[in-house]
């Protein structure tokens, strides 16, 4: 009896953990570089499009020239950099790619320098460009108390929602709780304030004079990026202007062509 | 991209030819033809081994482990076939081919883990 209540404590020993964690996981990169340089490593965690000079960037094992090839991303295609690291002067991202029914350690993952990326349009870049707008909130929240749900937006205008949420889930003292909170207040004189992280959600917006409305037009969409295109005259030098790998394929090409004829020309045949 | 996969290649390629070298000489041939003769069939075998290799992991979903095997096969047959028609003394080719092969493959994993993991590369 005395030994099944043992065995059973040791297993909810074992499993609290997961289940604490289960609540907010702060996802790491599978990557041996950033596992050594942890410490030195900066968490950022934000959403970037892929922008290299030829159309593509390389993903390596770890920041330099050194590093091995671990994966390509095409131009447009948006990754999401877990942290970054600065390499001889220049700051690099880590980056792990999802892919559906792949486990965890066998994802895909590399590092890039940031040059080579664009951020996705987000709060970040709202608070960014609109920071002489941006003030400290210093009101209640009466208005959000009086509605049961509310909509939380990725930025105000965005015309992006990020998900509703019932006010009764909300701290009982959210005034103290969530004061000085950024706020922003649109053209139209509707009041916004931003959290930095609710529910596992970061950064978001909600429209504290209309917070129920889920159908507040996108004012202030995601503005339209361009990008470098493979062949693009933008590129520096020439051998970038190819598809990327056609000179390597021709050059090792010639190398097994002429080391063939050597053989042939120096080395006679066996009976 | 270009910039990235020449040094890979290179690295490869100098690693291969040293670990295979040192292999024909540790199991006592001492032929400098059939010397000479395993460094161009390396240099014919090897690039574009590893360029295939890369090739797949970056543009198809293969798995990487899956690749190796029959690049690594057509690398030991390829070997073998030229050991055995151009070479003055492989008693047996396809078999040297396929030892010096895996000796130069094991020996290069360990290096290479040992190197990353103590931070050297």
């Amino acid at each position: 009896m005395f030994k099944r209540f043992w065995i059973f404590l040791l297993l909810c020993s074992l499993l609290l953990p997961r289940l604490i964690a289960s609540a907010d996981v702060l996802i790491e990169p599978n990557n041996d570089f950033y596992n050594r340089q942890k410490t030195e490593c900066e968490r950022l965690d934000r959403y970037f499009y892929a922008n290299g000079a030829s159309g593509s960037v390389s993903l390596k094992t770890e920041p330099g020239v050194r590093g091995v090839l671990s994966g390509v991303v095409e131009n447009g295609e948006v990754i999401n950099i877990l942290a970054t690291y600065n390499y001889q002067g220049e700051t690099w991202g880590v980056t792990q790619i999802h892919t559906p029914d792949t486990p965890y350690d066998k994802l895909p993952n590399g590092w890039v320098p940031m040059s080579q990326l664009l951020p996705e349009y987000d709060s970040i870049s709202f608070s960014e460009e609109h920071q002489s707008e941006i003030y400290s909130y210093a009101g209640n929240y009466e208005e959000l108390q009086a509605v049961v749900e509310f909509t939380i937006w990725a930025w105000p205008g965005s015309g992006i929602i990020r998900g509703t949420f019932l006010t009764a889930n909300l701290p009982e003292d959210m005034d103290a709780y969530y004061a000085d909170s950024p706020a922003y207040r649109d053209e139209d004189g509707r009041e916004w304030v931003s959290w930095g992280y609710m529910f596992g959600i970061r950064n978001v917006w909600i429209c504290l004079s209309d917070p129920a409305n889920d159908s507040i037009p996108a004012f202030n969409p995601e503005p339209p990026l361009d990008f470098h295109r493979s062949g693009d005259p933008a590129a520096e030098t020439l051998t970038k202007k190819l598809s990327l790998p056609w000179l390597i394929i021709i050059l090792v090409s010639a190398l097994v062509v002429i080391t063939f004829i050597l053989i042939r020309i120096f080395w006679k045949t066996n009976s | 991209m270009n910039r990235e996969l020449f040094p890979a290649l290179a690295v490869s390629l100098i690693m291969t030819l040293l670990l295979e070298i040192g292999f024909f000489l540790l199991i006592g041939k001492r032929q400098k033809k059939d010397l000479l003769l395993l460094v161009l069939v390396n240099i014919l075998t090897n690039p574009p081994v590893v360029l295939l290799y890369w090739l797949a992991v970056l543009y198809t979903d293969l798995n990487a482990s899956l690749i190796k095997i029959p690049l690594e096969l057509f690398a030991i047959f390829t070997e073998g076939y030229l050991y055995n028609k151009y070479g003055q003394n492989f008693k047996r080719p396809y078999l040297f081919s396929a030892a010096a092969n895996l000796f130069s493959y094991g020996i290069g994993a360990l290096l290479q883990l040992f190197f990353r993991r103590y931070g050297y590369v």
